[in-house]
């Protein structure tokens, strides 16, 4: 029976690493060209498509939740659904934490690698929605950044940049102190966990866990910069102290949520 | 002789008033800046600190420094020696 359930996991996470490709790639063609038919100016196509990504990926997490590959555990999404105008950070245990997150968020930016920019699947989706490309000087990306949050975006942003490595101390990069000292908006922290881990970085999608994995996500409380660092810092001190704040806020976080947990 | 020693002198007091930039702006630790350091790999710079190191040091020397020239600058002598080109100029 366990057997049994392995395989019938290890079945459905292949189909579901199929459908998001295909997915994408149907949005590309269908969907996309639809969205541009259709009556609006630019911003109202952003919005579509970014609303149907969120719906999209709603779908496909009930998939899992439904085949038994996970099992969704949510505390305070209300707060993330209804988030505008605010940096959403998150740590970044495995490949799905931003599908779990837009799932819950009808607007959303988020940041995305050059490759998938460009990728044949998921590049049509990516642009017609307006997320923000990495591909560009680190100054252009906190100014594309800082100005989707002052157009009302929710900024989906990992601090750490990739995916957290386990056992290995929470790591920030600058990047989000610099986005959040761009503009006044605020911080909403997000703190995600899969136990047992699965796919995280460098694990194959194959590389299944022996049960189905529970996934928690809870938003926490919004943070304003004034509540982590002295004011008046000059630039370059306040993005480090900035950094070293966050790094520790999300440090303590975790360990509570991980020691609720057990 | 006498020409060389002015030039050596003053490219030590350029690393000096680095050193004390990256110590002040930067929280580089004082001991991992050695001429040789590399900003982004060892002092941990990021290019947007670049941007912010290349505004003081305009403000030290007194002239303007060309976004481009800066771009190519890895290690710490490579900076001193921006700088002292920029003197020189």
């Amino acid at each position: 029976m366990r057997k049994l359930n392995y395989v019938w996991r290890l079945l459905m996470t292949g189909v579901a690493f199929s459908l998001f490709s295909i997915g994408g790639l149907m949005i590309t063609l269908l969907a996309c060209p639809v969205i541009r038919l259709l009556p609006g100016d630019a911003n109202r196509r952003r919005e579509r498509t970014q609303w149907l990504i969120h719906k999209l990926f709603g779908v496909f997490v009930g998939f899992m939740c439904t085949v038994g590959i996970m099992r969704l555990h949510l505390k305070n999404a209300d707060a993330l659904a209804e988030a505008r105008g605010a940096l959403v950070l998150a740590n970044h245990p495995t490949l799905i934490d931003v599908v779990v997150m837009i799932s819950l968020m009808p607007r959303s930016d988020c940041v995305v690698k050059g490759a998938l920019w460009n990728s044949p699947f998921l590049g049509g989706v990516v642009r017609a929605a307006g997320y923000i490309s990495n591909a560009k000087s680190s100054e252009a990306l906190v100014e594309s950044c800082v100005g989707a949050l002052q157009q009302g975006g929710a900024l989906v942003i990992f601090p750490e940049g990739t995916r957290t490595q386990p056992g290995v101390p929470l790591r920030f990069l600058r990047g989000a102190a610099h986005i959040a000292l761009g503009c006044e908006q605020p911080i909403l922290p997000v703190v995600l966990s899969c136990d047992p881990p699965t796919l995280s970085k460098g694990r194959p999608w194959y590389d299944i866990p022996p049960r189905r994995f529970e996934y928690r996500l809870e938003v926490k409380s919004p943070l304003s910069v004034s509540d982590l660092i002295e004011p008046d810092l000059p630039g370059t001190l306040a993005v480090r102290r900035l950094t070293v704040a966050l790094e520790n806020h999300f440090a303590l976080e975790l360990a509570a949520c991980g020691q609720s947990a057990h | 002789m006498k020409m060389e020693n002015i030039m050596a002198l003053s490219n030590e007091a350029i690393f000096d008033e680095l050193k004390k930039i990256l110590v002040e702006s930067f929280e580089t630790p004082e001991a991992q800046i050695t001429l040789e350091a590399n900003l982004y790999e060892d002092l941990d710079l990021d290019s947007i600190d670049a941007v912010d190191l290349a505004v003081k040091l305009q403000t030290l020397t007194g002239k303007r420094i060309k976004a481009d020239e800066f771009k190519a600058v890895r290690t710490v002598a490579d900076v001193v020696r921006a700088v002292r080109s920029l003197l020189d100029s």
